[in-house]
């Protein structure tokens, strides 16, 4: 069967990406700081056949949410694959479906290959879409297949009811792996204000598909979240994370700093989109990704979604909504004498984005994940029973990980205990230049080691003297880039 | 043909009326069984707790009731009675309101199986006594007997801003039908009660602040209201709005305020939901009858609206079974309502936990969050509190010799915060007379000083 040409190049494509991938790789020993919830869930799935639930180590003592639909999935695959090769490698095939999955949607929106394959190649050489999936599997980065397969499905069933059923299968999988669901739950309600305002036809096989999924999201949502909404009501929507943290996110998120990540191409093409989505053309599908790229959008900027995760989606919409920018300027030209001038154009647009997108790989990934050295003191720790270990916010999943020990706190805020507070307490403790400030924190807290990392060091600027110097502080334990120290003083009453 | 309609509408009822009363009789057998107590919901401590100095209308006749029938039986049946009858009325009401037996029969089985509506008729609360006086008052207008007007000078008795805001809307709806005699006596009615009102001074207020609260805390079942909306009413409640503000405009409008007002003022809450039930039967009725472009989706649909209905009501169930208190929690009770000191010593425990406490050990306490809400601040300043000289007055002010902490307050407080047992701990004028299961009890010696 003779390929077309779009589909070897495609092919050409993911070689070329996967292979970015790899060398990125093979510079990174262990999985992302973020993947080690999800080993610990795996492996306690492995071993016992149940998640943790009631967690006795993530700040020392506390209840998990119950999405542990992710977890299942990849005990199952953790069978035929060790875990941390799964988690480190696993993202690369995820990143490589989902360029597939660009693809074809955007030929499906564009009806034409060569702009689903410059759309693809946007995709590929995104900063965001490569970094999301590397050395880590996380419920959003395997959320984003089934996002952009439910793309796909609602994008097409119109012409093939076969497509209904797989939307309805995608929209099932997509609730119980991630509540980002929800955002697309709102696209799907902008998209049929956006069809109203703009009097198209409103389809009611759209509405009835939307209507059962949007019902289904956000009563599992309700349910997943009954004791959590009892106990704290509406403030849940917005109390999750400590405000310390969203509002350094925010100050950090400029729009400039925005485009920057998103691609300045791509941002330009998809905010040229937008307008004419809105304002010129009547065109139904184009209108549905404008609406996912505006509730992403909106709803990253009021803060209820995690920055990385928006981010991600946000990109992700405007690649898919550059491909309409795309296919008008090829149009145009090829009404125009100089034809092959679009050419020239094509290749100076992937030039633009491998500038951006090269010295990820030759610097090295921007992915922050423990080293070896780090891996193996930590495996080779051997502290009291209920021994607390007072780490990096980051850190905390890994230590309790691979050292089996309690931690102060970690990423995962919902249902924590006093996330907020917590956060406010490691700043003082890290930063703090008074003993007295710091030794009052660790008794309170019942810490009994602090765990000072490259990482740690890098982040706070941490000065060290008073662990070093202090005899409150005992270096038990040491690596090529990482110390532990012991606390010895108890402050009296 | 008409007999068989009317049959089949018996049937309903019946089937309705079964459930309702099985609610109501079996849950406190079942509650009863699992190792609790028959008494459901903490509102019904309170009402118990003011029958020797009530406080409003309503525990003047639970006292009545409790002396001739029992403390027993007035909390079992009283429920019942109250679900029953107002069952029959709303089973008669809404045939004016719904044109057909699909709409008829969903409205009679979703409003018995919304937590609200259940929740109301578990144990002894203020909230079935209004909604019964509202529907009989209306039914009776409707049937046009002047023994409306009894009912609704006992609806303004027991709650004076409803019986109002009732006699208000019957005022206008008499101006609108131009009947001259219904506006006089209306009017007449009103101008007895309120001059009554004032100068018998029966009512502290005409509309209890502490009732007042616009939060989506307790509008909502799923943020955890007790008489709040659930998704299932929301989304079909709008539903049936949109389908029937076209025909009937008028209609939509008085059900906006009706539910305007609820939003606002908790023991109306009730009669907002009945309202917003109406809608949802006939959206229901239109999903069940509707052509759908995906059949499936239809059943689907039809599945998720199940489920969503039963899993609430479900769900009502096991957290009535699952409330407090629990067995040990009468125990620790018991110990301290059999310690040997005066009665006079009041106890300091969480405002949630405040009535039962009193019921089970004969003891004031300092806050319940069924009274004044500053004391409840103050309570909960007192938890957390590290200052043993803040702490000394407040205590020795308000004469608490006994302060209980269990899971609720180390729920307050959260992992790592001490507050008040920082200060018991390090103080020789505080002495642990009690510890079990994770329950302990304080006595403070200088209460009386």
């Amino acid at each position: 069967m003779k390929l077309k040409q779009t589909t070897v190049l495609l092919i050409v494509l993911l070689i070329f990406v996967l292979l970015a991938k790899l060398i990125v790789l093979s510079d990174i020993d262990s999985p992302a700081y973020d993947s080690y919830y999800g080993m610990r869930q795996v492996e306690n799935i492995k071993s016992t056949g149940v998640p943790i639930v009631n967690d006795n180590l993530s700040y020392q003592g506390r209840t998990n949410t119950l999405d542990f639909f992710v977890y299942y999935i990849l005990a199952f695959f953790s069978v035929f694959v060790p875990i941390k090769l799964l988690f480190l490698f696993g993202g690369v095939l995820v990143g490589l479906g989902s360029l597939v999955l660009i693809f074809l949607i955007a030929r499906k929106l564009y009806a034409n290959r060569w702009v689903a394959l410059i759309v693809t190649v946007l995709g590929a050489l995104s900063t965001v879409i490569f970094s999301s999936s590397l050395a880590t599997l996380t419920s959003s980065s395997l959320f984003l297949l089934v996002y952009l397969g439910m793309i796909y499905a609602f994008i097409s069933f119109s012409r093939n009811e076969n497509q209904i059923v797989w939307f309805l299968i995608l929209a099932v999988v997509g609730t119980l792996l991630s509540s980002l669901m929800l955002p697309l739950v709102l696209a799907f309600v902008i998209y049929f204000l956006l069809v109203k305002l703009e009097n198209l036809k409103t389809r009611y096989k759209e509405v009835e598909l939307v209507g059962f999924t949007g019902l289904f999201v956000i009563w599992y949502h309700l349910i997943l979240y009954r004791s959590l909404f009892e106990l704290h009501g509406s403030r849940v929507l917005w109390d999750s994370v400590p405000r310390e943290l969203l509002s350094v996110f925010f100050q950090k998120l400029s729009l400039p700093l925005m485009v920057a990540l998103i691609g300045v191409l791509p941002f330009i093409l998809g905010l040229y989109a937008i307008y004419h989505s809105l304002f010129t053309q009547r065109r139904r599908y184009l209108l549905f990704v404008t609406s996912l790229a505006l509730s992403f959008i909106g709803l990253l900027f009021m803060g209820f979604l995690p920055v990385l995760d928006g981010l991600l989606f946000t990109t992700v919409s405007f690649i898919l909504l550059s491909g309409f920018a795309i296919k008008q300027l090829n149009a145009y030209f090829n009404k125009m004498n100089f034809a092959r001038v679009k050419y020239f154009l094509v290749a100076l647009l992937i030039v633009l984005s491998l500038v951006n997108f090269v010295p990820i790989i030759i610097s090295g990934s921007q992915i922050q994940s423990p080293s070896i050295d780090e891996t193996e003191f930590l495996e080779s720790l051997s502290l009291p029973k209920d021994a607390t270990i007072f780490a990096n916010i980051q850190e905390g999943q890994f230590i309790s990980y691979y050292a089996g020990e309690k931690t102060f706190y970690d990423e995962r805020f919902t249902l924590a205990p006093q996330p907020q507070r917590r956060y406010e307490d490691a700043q003082t403790i890290f930063l703090s230049t008074s003993k007295t400030k710091t030794l009052s924190l660790l008794n309170y807290y019942d810490i009994h080691y602090v765990y000072l990392s490259q990482l740690t060091r890098s982040e706070y600027n941490v000065s060290t003297y008073l662990f070093e110097n202090d005899p409150c502080f005992k270096l038990v334990g040491q690596s090529e880039q990482s110390q532990l120290y012991e606390v010895r003083c108890t402050l009296s009453k | 043909m008409h007999t068989v309609k009317m049959n089949r509408n018996y049937v309903y009822v019946a089937i309705v009326l079964l459930v309702a009363i099985g609610f109501s009789l079996l849950l406190p057998m079942l509650r009863e069984s699992v190792g609790g107590n028959y008494i459901l919901g903490t509102e019904t401590y309170y009402h118990l707790n003011n029958l020797n100095q009530p406080t409003q209308v309503y525990d003047t006749i639970i006292n009545f009731l409790v002396s001739y029938f029992g403390e027993h039986n007035t909390i079992v049946y009283l429920p019942v009675i109250l679900i029953f009858l107002s069952l029959l009325i709303f089973s008669n009401l809404f045939k004016h309101f719904l044109e057909t037996d699909t709409e008829y029969f969903f409205a009679l089985i979703i409003l018995v199986l919304t937590p609200a509506f259940l929740s109301a008729h578990m144990g002894l609360t203020l909230a079935s006594m209004i909604l019964f006086l509202l529907v009989v008052t209306i039914f009776l207008y409707f049937k046009s007997s002047y023994f409306y007007l009894i009912f609704l000078a006992l609806l303004y008795l027991f709650d004076p801003f409803i019986g109002f805001t009732l006699t208000v809307a019957l005022f206008i709806r008499e101006i609108v039908r131009k009947d001259y005699t219904g506006i006089v006596v209306l009017f007449l009615t009103l101008m007895i009660l309120v001059i009554t009102s004032l100068s018998t001074n029966i009512h502290t207020y005409f509309i209890n602040p502490d009732l007042i609260s616009f939060s989506a805390n307790s509008i909502f079942a799923f943020f955890g209201g007790r008489y709040g909306i659930t998704l299932f009413l929301l989304v079909l409640g709008i539903m049936g709005i949109i389908r029937t503000i076209k025909n009937y405009p008028a209609m939509v409008l008085s059900s906006f305020v009706i539910i305007g007002i609820s939003l606002f003022y908790e023991p109306a809450r009730l009669f907002g939901i009945v309202v917003l039930v109406l809608y949802s039967a006939r959206a229901l009725s239109n999903l069940v009858n509707r052509e759908w472009e995906i059949n499936y989706i239809g059943q689907l649909v039809l599945i998720l609206f199940f489920c969503m209905l039963l899993f609430s009501s479900m769900t009502f169930v096991k957290s009535e079974l699952q409330q407090e208190p629990r067995q040990d929690q009468i125990e620790t009770l018991n110990f301290l309502k059999d310690l040997p000191l005066t009665n006079e010593a009041k106890v300091l425990i969480m405002p949630e936990e405040a009535e039962y406490t009193t019921y089970y050990t004969g003891r004031d306490v300092l806050a319940s969050s069924y009274r004044t809400q500053e004391d409840v601040a103050l309570a909960l300043d007192l938890f957390s509190s590290r200052q043993y000289s803040f702490v000394k007055e407040v205590l020795q002010e308000k004469k608490i010799g006994f302060i209980v902490v269990d899971y609720d307050v180390f729920n307050f407080l959260q992992f790592g915060e001490e507050g008040l047992l920082f200060v018991m701990e390090n103080n020789d004028n505080f002495v642990k007379v009690y510890q079990a299961k994770g329950t302990q009890i304080y006595f403070f010696k200088l209460w009386n000083e």
